[in-house]
This record gives C-alpha cells, structure tokens and sequence, in this order.
C-alpha cells in the first residue's frame, strides 16, 4: 500500500465536506503525526467580505466580472476596497481513465485554443477527457459521460482526486478531479462531436510512460500532471482497492 | 498527425485588467481535412512561475495564504488559498530569475538550487496561462509572517509547514489551488531525489 496520510478532522474539515461536492476520502482514517496541531488557517469566510459593487465589463461566450470588495486583513481590519477582475467559469469535472489490470491510462489528443494562445508551435495537447458540470448534473455524471463521448471509455468506479482551482489569480474555473476505473482493451481511434467541432485522438500509455513524461516536464497541463502523480502515489493502493 | 491551423482573425474583444482575444480559425482535423471556421474566446495571460520553497534540512515547506477573489466568485466559503508562491515573468526576466524574485518577495526566503516540473497550462481550452512550475531549496528557519504590498492590495501570510502536515491539508481538500497542488504532488514524488542531491551539496 502507499502511504495514506491521515489527520483528524477539524472544524474547517466539517464546514468544507458539508459544501456541496467537496467529499473527503473516507479511507483517510485520521492520524495527527506526532500529535502536532495542524496550522491554524485564515480565520475568516466568505461572510466577512464585504461585496461593494459587482459589473460585468465583458460577456459574450465567457465573461469578466469586476469585484469591488474589501476582505479582512491577517493582521486585522478590514482591506480598503480592492477592484478585482474574475474571468468566470463554472464547474467542470475531469476523469483520468485507469485500467487496473493492463497498468494503463487512456488519453486523448485534441486542438486547444489556450495552446494556441500561448504560442505553442503545435497547439494539440496530450490530456484526460473532460467537460463542464452543467446545472442538474453531478461532476461523476459528467466525468463518466465524457469518458464515453471523447475516449470510448466505460467507468466501472471513480476516485475522487481533489477540487482543483486551476488559476485561481484569474479565474473561478473548479474542476473536480478523478481516477477512473476502466478496461482499455481496445480504447483507441477518432472520437468526438461533429457538432461540437471536437477532434479527439484516443491512445493508452502504460502507466510507467506516461509518469515518464510527467517527470521529464512534458506533461503540457496542470489537470494532467495532478492526475498522473497522484496516480504515481496511490496506484499500488488504487490497484489493491480494483482488482 | 495533423499539426496545421488557419488563424483567419484574432481581435481583441476585452481590454481592462485582463485581455480577451476571439480567434477566428480552422484546424486540421484527425480524419483528414479541415474543420469548419470556429471561434473561440481566449484570456490572454503572461507566463508565470510557481515555486515552493523546500528545506531539505528541515523538511519543511512554505506555504502562502491569501484571499482569491476568484474564489470567492466561485463561492467558496473560505476563499482564503494555500499556494506556492507564484507570479507573472517580467520582460527580460527567465523563469528561474522569477521564480527567485517572487519567493523572495513573498516570503522572504532565499533560493539557492531550483528543480523544474515543466511548463504547465493552466486552463488549456481558454486561457493562454502558461505556468513554470519549480521547487526552490530553501532555508525556512526564521520564515514567517505577514506579506505582500499593500499598494497592490496584497495581504499575504506565510506558513511554514512540515512537509507532511502540508500532504495532510492537501489530502483533507485544503489545497485547491493548482499552485499549490501541483509542486506538492510533484515534491511527494521526487523529495528522496532532492533530498540526496540537496543535502550536504
């Protein structure tokens, strides 16, 4: 088994498991190394930002919004009113598919417009299928939906990984992230909606190739590197729990 | 492998803090041919650095807390992140330059050896945020305290945690931030590396 580090909970645990989507691993049994205090963290919420003008500047397909807010100060008070622009984005859910037997990720390939962007001179990146969490659905829907539409992938069972804030200087983008049990006997080939202008090329990668890439810096995105180490650390675990 | 693209207009739809492009524009598709003329919103953003400082000594890390507004759009309860210190690059300046500039700035440590994790985007599908990703040997004896530059609205405390304690908060969701997450994840697996090419060098 690799290790599973575990702590008690706290009151901050209970708030955050109480928020909608946010489950902590009941597997984490909890053990407080040498009985140290865990750090206390910021000792504010959200009920004490006090929101003075909200405007959105830009919205068309996406959109900007314009907090004017003061939050209070770690050394106490109030900040003075602080404007700040939110490029706002939903939630989306993202799944690696994992095959427990064969020791193999499924990965799809596909055109991305942030690539592009940034200068890539080949804007087509390696990553997990993904999708946005759309009102009444549930990220595990999602996730299990997209494995099937973008990669031909069947998910028997998920593991939750982390709510990920991917820029959280810009953005209000939370992906809910996941391991997904999977067969990838046969996953392979062109997917996607015509409709959507979506492209896909699907490909398995034995596990130890595709943790290569992550350690020689090739991982190309932050979603894809979280999910490939974390599956690094916990795939003996994760191997014992699927087989 | 298809690698061609047709950029047929790229206007700048959004211009305050941020910067918002539409590209207009066609890309070679897998099953042969080109697909229709698309358009598609994307946030343009400079490249940065994230770097967590580690004491290989001390086994200890430094952790950054600050509020994130887009958290709290998002609705966060406590929109107060736990995150590598990160940055934007300055013109001129590389990503290992930043990478010390921004540890030192926000948390006063000293770098003095820096492991890379690679180039990473953040957002791929609409935002050009491209974030180099380091951990940064560090002494953390004497870290600590407020940060941050009140001009820019920064307010800023610094934590130094054991390496564990820092997996355990990650592993009980209190670090979300990919600035936070991804050097963690990447310290767990190679920390035994930095630790024999760290220690006693």
């Amino acid at each position: 088994m690799s290790a599973m580090l575990l702590f008690p909970p706290d009151g901050r645990l209970s708030d955050y498991e109480s928020q909608a989507g946010n489950r902590v691993h009941t597997q984490r049994i909890s053990r407080l190394p040498e009985n140290r205090p865990m750090p206390d963290l910021a000792p504010f919420s959200r009920r004490d930002v006090e929101l003075v003008a909200k405007e959105t500047p830009f919205h068309r397909f996406f959109r900007v919004d314009t907090y004017h807010l003061r939050h209070p100060l770690f050394e106490g008070g109030l900040s003075p009113v602080v404007q700040r622009e939110v490029f706002e984005r939903g939630q989306s859910a993202c799944c690696l598919p994992y095959d427990p037997v064969r020791d193999e990720v499924v990965l799809i390939e596909q055109f991305r417009p942030g690539a592009l962007a940034a200068g890539d001179p080949r804007p087509w990146l390696i990553e997990a299928p993904a999708g946005i969490v759309e009102t009444g659905e549930t990220p595990e829907d999602v996730v299990r939906r997209e494995a099937v539409e973008e990669a031909g992938c069947a998910i028997t069972d998920l593991e939750f990984v982390m709510n990920l804030y991917p820029s959280p200087g810009c953005t209000s983008e939370r992906v809910a992230m996941y391991i997904g049990r999977t067969s990838s006997q046969g996953a392979g080939g062109i997917h996607g909606l015509d409709n959507e202008a979506e492209d896909i090329r699907v490909f398995t990668l034995p596990f130890d190739e595709a943790i290569r890439l992550v350690d020689e810096g090739k991982a190309q995105t932050s979603a894809g590197a979280i999910l490939i180490l974390w599956l690094a650390l916990h795939r003996d675990a994760l191997r014992a729990k699927w087989r | 492998m298809p690698s061609k693209f047709d950029v047929i207009a790229r206007d700048r739809a959004y211009e305050g803090f941020f910067k918002m492009d539409v590209f207009t524009l066609r890309f070679e598709l897998f099953r042969g041919g080109m697909s229709p003329e698309i358009e598609r919103e994307v946030l343009i953003a400079r490249q940065s650095v994230c770097c967590l400082p580690y004491d290989p000594v001390r086994d200890e890390v430094v952790l950054v807390e600050q509020f994130r507004t887009a958290a709290y759009a998002a609705g966060e309860e406590f929109p107060w992140m736990l995150e590598a210190p990160a940055g934007l690059m300055e013109p001129g300046e590389d990503a290992p330059e930043t990478a010390k500039r921004e540890v030192g700035e926000e948390t006063g440590c000293t770098v003095s050896a820096l492991d890379y994790a690679g180039p990473l985007l953040s957002s791929q599908g609409a935002l050009s945020e491209r974030t180099n990703v380091f951990i940064g040997r560090a002494a953390t004896e004497g870290v600590g305290g407020i940060h941050g530059m009140e001009s820019e609205g920064e307010n800023i405390r610094v934590l130094v945690l054991r390496f564990d304690d820092a997996m355990a908060l990650f592993y009980t969701g209190k670090i979300q931030s990919a600035f936070g997450a991804v050097p963690l994840l990447w310290l767990s697996r190679h920390r035994e590396r930095l630790l024999r090419e760290w220690v006693d060098t």
